[in-house]
């Protein structure tokens, strides 16, 4: 067996510097789970497969578990407790998958708020097929995906309103 | 005065006895038509806050100082002896905690006796043989490939049918057939079949095929135990905490008193998490040997390995009708496969007993045992499958007597129960099917398009379907629920259940906020814990909000009568002229002198205002839910693909608490009911008894991307007899006919029957090859 | 995933020093490698990280066409405009491929290397691919492998190929630019991909320890379309695929290039129906005609029978779209 061998990193989650050592086979998602106790980002299949453990690195969706720890010296990376304020208020995107009730457990939510945050601020007048097509890498079984529908395109409304 | 009642109630088709307690009596129902000022309205979930801002507590979140991560070892094959293991390698890895195995694991004994927590015998690839618990998870698992493990290799069946024949080996010390009243299967029977076929001058005939679905709950199995003293904590993402809570006390022979079971969110079960699996007894154990608290959370393809599915099914149908689309008889005979340790069968009769007026019905159910993963319950489990088969033959039926679906399902309508001679507390199907029509935009009187009459583009056609359902859904009793009033006029509602997702925790707090007169906002609700809660049932059946909300209902009435005999003391008025409303005590209703319910409970300082409720009997009506979907779909019959497009579903729950939360079970249950349709189906490999596709990349659950056009309704009146709250449950209803409503679109758009799901695109391509060649086949004779 | 030593390097010549020794794999977009190393497939010694090479993530246009480095991610590949308007099969076989987070992630070098998702490789069976006796999906479940070159001379193993944009590539004659320790190198893509012998157990001609540079596209000027069909409406392998590159002066086909993908253990060209439409008028083909013969050579395992109706269907699909009837 190779003996562990440990990496020293620095990286900003949630515009809060962090300087830890990881194991080479340390996935992004484990460290922020297990090292850095932000649990909100969620483990589901671990392979790639779901989304449901989607984050930022340096502003680019991503899976965090298929992402090594260990290759993110020096990124900045952005999970769902860095979405609302920092007066705790929520973003467009979150209150709109609240009001129209575009969740049901919840433990597909973080990675579909990453999405759709991503998706807002590259296309902020998306289709309902950009939408579909914007939020694909996100599987929910409770099947939400109606309220996840209406949802983006309400906060893609409220933001454009707003931005005027 | 107690009292002491017996009563019956049904849970996914099958009735059993309980007792209740009566205390007090009950409040008296609210009828049919009354204004409310939260029940009825929309409101968003009170904890989604939580939910968007990932600071909800999953199992799958519990991390506790000096926590052990532990692994699985499982069997690779379908049948075999463990004739030796050694774990001194395992054991002597940095890091390595603890190791249970068959040789030093107590003998507990698992799956109704049959087996044990570790047995020698493993009967499925997956089976548990070995866990390590170690510092962090990686090194668990690096010690689980050091354990060595010998193997005696025992003949294993992995098809159903092949098990069910006499003379197959057994796989079990029970038997390969599951039995019921000292024979083979499950049989119900009513009047007489062969007389009725007799009557028939028309008989269609099938048998249907529905594949293995496999729940795919995102948050997997998995639990936390934590000792301190002799009193354990286990952290479950289950249905049923005070199920998991009485299992471990039994597995560990120890007093219900010492284990609290905790379950504050969690990410989805569909029945899989009804059941205990074993993970929160080897945690305990484990946790016992090391001294640290131990989480063992299932890996994905554990979770979609072992922990239930809805089992495969074959159906052989046979219905019978008079040339006026009269019913006369309807024969059914099911395979239902259960796995390795499976103990009953869904019913998937009961949509034949239950659904049409026919007095001559036979339906037999065999539950098959296999080499398999066991099923569990999975989202109406048997109705689902039933519906399909059923649903499908009657069209054929329709089709030959050249009657309108719609039409025809009305003229066969059962007004009362044909299983007993009880009569239904409600049923609203007939105005399903008007709504249904309505949704899809069609005048409520109108019939289905025929076959091949929908206009579509080139190689893909378009057709539309429908499919009824019907369902339980009226819950009982026991359930509890405590109102308690602090001393700053904030309320918490006590219950023991748990909100797995369907929005329970939100319908619950606004029947608690409605009967108190306060604001959803003021409303705190627990759940989720077997310590700090009263006995509430398990989240299956669609029983929770009928089970339930009496029981929060009447502890809220409860407090409310006590705050307004405190008022009335300290307002000098008799409490009949006082009432609770938004949060202010007022007189008669009205503004003036009214005064906040803070500032009345602030009077007496912390005495504590606890309102008390329980669940009371069921009636004596048969309580039902029902419903209609119909589909719109577009098939190419060049690359076999088909495409939901539209569907509407209305479904006869009783009174709807929180509109909002409902379609959303609603569009849930569609999407997992065109998943088990169209694309949702296990693989097996059939020599190696091994999953093949448990990973989310090839099993395919809906995405984003396949979402229909929905178009969902309830019929929304009060069942006044099925209980006081007049709500009936909704979790299941909407996914009972949605793939039988498909395949009947894909019928009327192809004229193609499909007799196996889900329909990929091979099946369909297979379907329309053997369509041409008995159409040659015809016009050839 | 079991430890392993983890390097990061900034070119291809750098990680060709630590290529040198054994059990070393490179990481990039880690898509593929990781999902390997979890299931235990993939076990190295070293893990050679190179997506901090920025030379490849560009792509480039050239007087001969288009050079995409081997970084290029499958999103920006998919949303880039030149590729869009003048290699819409590649375009589209990006966009169809994976999730909008595996798009981001994916590299082309590493899309085009992936290793088969047949469930026998990816599974706990000692299967030919991976050294062992025999292929098991040739017996065994089957209804997603290959319908051609399915006979055992053809190749041992049925498994059918994942990629799109490799499906793609081959319409559009791409060429692989590569590194060894030797130099240099390219490769058409309709030699990259190689069906497996009973000594070299891949599907990839280039030598192991070689890294993919860069994927060169010769220029084009005529139209070229992708389809595939997915058991669901996204983000799952296709069943099948079809790209098709038409090149046409006026109303006559110069050239075709027909390139299918998960029908076989390598994406394939169809020379007979390439040669069958061109030198034609549009108003000559027949589709159902093209079609047939498309299949005249495929067959199917047990379970698979439908993928040769399925790929009649989506060829005159695609046939039809890219002339535009």
């Amino acid at each position: 067996m190779i003996p562990p061998e440990k990496h020293p990193i620095s990286l900003s989650v949630n515009g809060k510097s962090y300087n830890v050592e990881v194991p080479s086979r340390r996935t992004l998602l484990d460290l922020l789970r297990d090292g850095l106790y932000l649990t909100g980002t969620k483990k589901v299949c671990d392979m790639g497969h779901c989304g449901a453990c989607t984050v930022f690195r340096d502003g680019t969706p991503i899976l965090s578990c298929l992402t090594l720890a260990a290759g993110c010296d020096g990124t900045e990376i952005t999970t769902v407790e860095g979405l609302a304020g920092p007066d705790g208020s929520l973003s467009a995107i979150q209150q709109a998958f609240i009001d129209f009730d575009a969740l049901q457990c919840g433990f597909c939510t973080p990675g579909q708020l990453m999405s759709a945050t991503a998706l807002l601020r590259d296309n902020p007048d998306p289709s309902d097929d950009e939408i579909k097509a914007g939020m694909a890498g996100n599987l929910c079984r409770c099947g939400a995906y109606q309220g996840i529908l209406e949802a983006v395109r309400q906060a893609a409304r409220h933001m454009q309103a707003t931005a005027k | 005065m107690t009292r002491i009642i017996k009563t019956k109630v049904e849970i996914e088709g099958r009735t059993h006895e309980e007792t209740v307690v009566i205390e007090e009596e009950e409040p008296s129902p609210w009828e049919e038509g009354r204004a409310f000022s939260i029940v009825g309205k929309s409101a968003n979930r009170i904890d989604a806050r939580e939910r968007v801002t990932g600071s909800a507590h999953y199992t799958y979140d519990v991390t506790l100082p000096g926590l052990l991560h532990a692994a699985v070892l499982r069997s690779p094959h379908p049948h075999a002896r463990i004739s030796a293991m050694d774990t001194t390698k395992a054991a002597k890895l940095h890091g390595v905690r603890a190791i249970l195995t068959h040789e030093n694991a107590a003998s507990i004994g698992w799956y109704s006796g049959v087996s044990k927590l570790f047995d020698t015998t493993v009967r499925f690839v997956g089976e548990e043989v070995a866990v390590v618990a170690a510092d962090d998870l990686d090194t668990a698992n690096d010690a689980l490939a050091l354990i060595e493990v010998k193997y005696e290799l025992l003949p294993s069946i992995l098809d159903m049918v092949e098990a069910s024949k006499p003379g197959a080996p057994e796989i079990h010390p029970r038997g390969n057939v599951l039995k019921s009243d000292g024979r083979d299967g499950e049989l119900y029977s009513r009047g007489d079949v062969q007389a009725g076929f007799k009557q028939a001058d028309v008989i269609v005939e099938g048998t249907f095929k529905t594949s293995t679905q496999l729940h795919t709950s995102l948050e997997t199995h998995g639990s936390v135990a934590a000792w301190e003293g002799d009193e354990l904590t286990i952290w479950e993402s289950t249905q049923y905490i005070f199920g998991v809570r009485d299992r471990v006390a039994q597995a560990l022979d120890i007093p219900l008193s010492r284990v609290r079971v905790i379950c504050e969110y969690m990410g989805g079960g569909f029945g899989s998490k009804g059941q205990t699996l074993k993970q929160p007894v080897i945690c305990a154990l484990l946790s016992r040997m090391t001294g640290r608290p131990v989480k063992l959370m299932l890996t994905r393809q554990e979770e979609n390995t072992l922990s239930g599915n809805r089992g495969a099914t074959i159906q052989k149908i046979k219905i019978g009708a008079r040339k006026d689309g009269k019913l006369t008889a309807i024969d059914v005979e099911a395979l239902y496969g259960v796995g390795a340790y499976g103990m009953w069968a869904g019913s998937v009769g009961g949509p034949a007993k239950e659904l049409y007026k026919c007095s001559n019905v036979r339906t037999l159910v065999l539950g098959v045992r296999t080499n398999l993963g066991s099923h569990s319950a999975f989202r109406a489990p048997g109705y689902v499958e039933g519906t399909f088969g059923l649903e499908s033959l009657i069209d054929d039926l329709c089709d030959k007597l050249g009657m309108d679906p719609v039409d025809f399902r009305k003229k066969n309508h059962a007004p009362d129960d044909q299983t007993s001679d009880q009569q239904y507390s409600s049923k609203h199907l007939l105005e399903s099917y008007d709504r249904a029509l309505e949704l899809m935009g069609m005048d409520s009187k109108a019939e289905l398009p025929g076959k091949g009459t929908l206009t579509a583009n080139g190689q893909w056609k378009r057709g539309m379907g429908m499919a009824s359902q019907t369902w339980g859904g009226g819950g009982g009793p026991p359930a509890h629920a405590i109102v308690r009033v602090n001393s700053d006029g904030t309320i918490e509602v006590i219950t023991g259940i748990q909100d797995i997702g369907t929005g329970t925790r939100t319908a619950l707090a606004q029947v608690a906020a409605e009967e108190l007169g306060v604001p959803l906002e003021s409303v705190r609700f627990r759940l989720g814990d077997t310590q700090k809660g009263l006995f509430g049932p398990a989240s299956w059946g669609s029983i929770t909000t009928p089970s339930v909300a009496p029981a929060v209902r009447m502890a809220a009435a409860d407090a409310r009568k006590q705050i307004l005999e405190i008022a009335s003391y300290f307002m000098e008025l008799p409490a009949n002229y006082l009432t609770l409303q938004d949060g202010f005590v007022s007189i008669e209703g009205r503004k003036e002198g009214r005064r906040p319910l803070k500032s009345i409970i602030e009077e007496i300082g912390d005495y504590m205002v606890t309102g008390k409720g329980y669940r009371g009997p069921n009636p004596l009506e048969q309580v039902k839910t029902w419903g209609a979907q119909i589909a719109e779909v577009e098939v190419n019959i060049e690359t076999g693909q088909v495409r939901l497009i539209r569907i509407a579903a209305v479904h006869d729950v009783g009174r709807v608490i929180n509109p909002k939360g409902l379609h959303s079970q609603f569009y849930g249950g569609i999407l997992q009911g065109m998943g088990f349709g169209l694309t949702e189906e296990r693989v097996v490999d059939t020599q190696a008894g091994h999953v093949l596709n448990a990973g989310l990349d090839n099993y395919h659950i809906p995405t984003v991307a396949d979402t229909p056009e929905m178009l969902v309704a309830a019929i929304g009146k009060a069942d006044t007899l099925a209980n006081h709250v007049g709500a009936k449950g909704a979790g299941e209803p909407p996914i009972i006919p949605t793939a039988a409503a498909i395949a009947n679109a894909i019928y009327n758009a192809t004229g193609v029957r499909v007799y196996s799901l889900p329909v990929t695109p091979r099946r369909m391509l297979e379907a329309i090859r053997a369509h041409d060649a008995s159409v040659q086949a015809e016009s050839k004779n | 995933m079991q430890n392993f030593n983890y390097v990061q390097v900034s070119s291809p010549a750098e990680a060709l020093v630590h290529l040198a020794g054994d059990g070393v794999e490179i990481i990039a977009g880690g898509t593929d490698i990781l999902p390997l190393m979890k299931d235990g497939l993939s076990s190295p010694r070293t893990l050679v990280d190179i997506s901090q090479w920025h030379e490849g993530r560009k792509i480039s246009a050239t007087n001969e066409g288009l050079v995409i480095g081997a970084l290029v991610s499958l999103g920006e590949i998919a949303a880039h405009p030149v590729i869009k308007e003048r290699y819409s099969a590649l375009a589209e076989g990006c966009q169809v491929s994976a999730s909008p987070q595996l798009r981001n992630m994916s590299t082309i070098g590493g899309n085009l290397l992936q290793a088969t998702r047949c469930w026998y490789y990816r599974g706990p069976y000692d299967c030919w691919l991976k050294g062992g006796e025999r292929c098991y999906a040739r017996a065994g479940e089957n209804e997603l492998h290959a319908v051609f070159r399915t006979s055992p001379s053809d190749s041992a193993c049925v498994s059918a190929h994942p990629s799109d944009p490799a499906t793609a590539l081959l319409a559009l004659d791409a060429t692989i630019h590569y590194q060894t320790a030797a130099g240099s190198a390219q490769m058409p893509i309709s030699r990259f991909y190689r069906l497996p012998t009973e000594d070299r157990r891949t599907m990839i001609e280039i030598p192991r320890d070689a890294i993919i540079t860069s994927i060169a596209l010769p220029a084009f000027e005529g139209r070229s379309a992708y389809r595939t069909v997915m058991s669901r409406a996204s983000w799952t392998f296709g069943l099948a695929s079809v790209a098709l590159s038409l090149r046409t002066d006026g109303s006559n086909i110069i050239e075709a290039k027909v390139a299918l993908g998960g029908v076989a253990p390598v994406p394939i060209r169809v020379d007979s129906v390439e040669a069958r439409i061109a030198g034609h008028s549009v108003g000559e083909l027949d589709a159902d005609v093209l079609a047939q013969l498309l299949v005249q050579d495929a067959r199917p395992l047990s379970q698979n029978g439908y993928k040769v109706a399925l790929l009649t269907g989506i060829f005159k699909e695609t046939l039809r779209a890219l002339l535009g009837s």
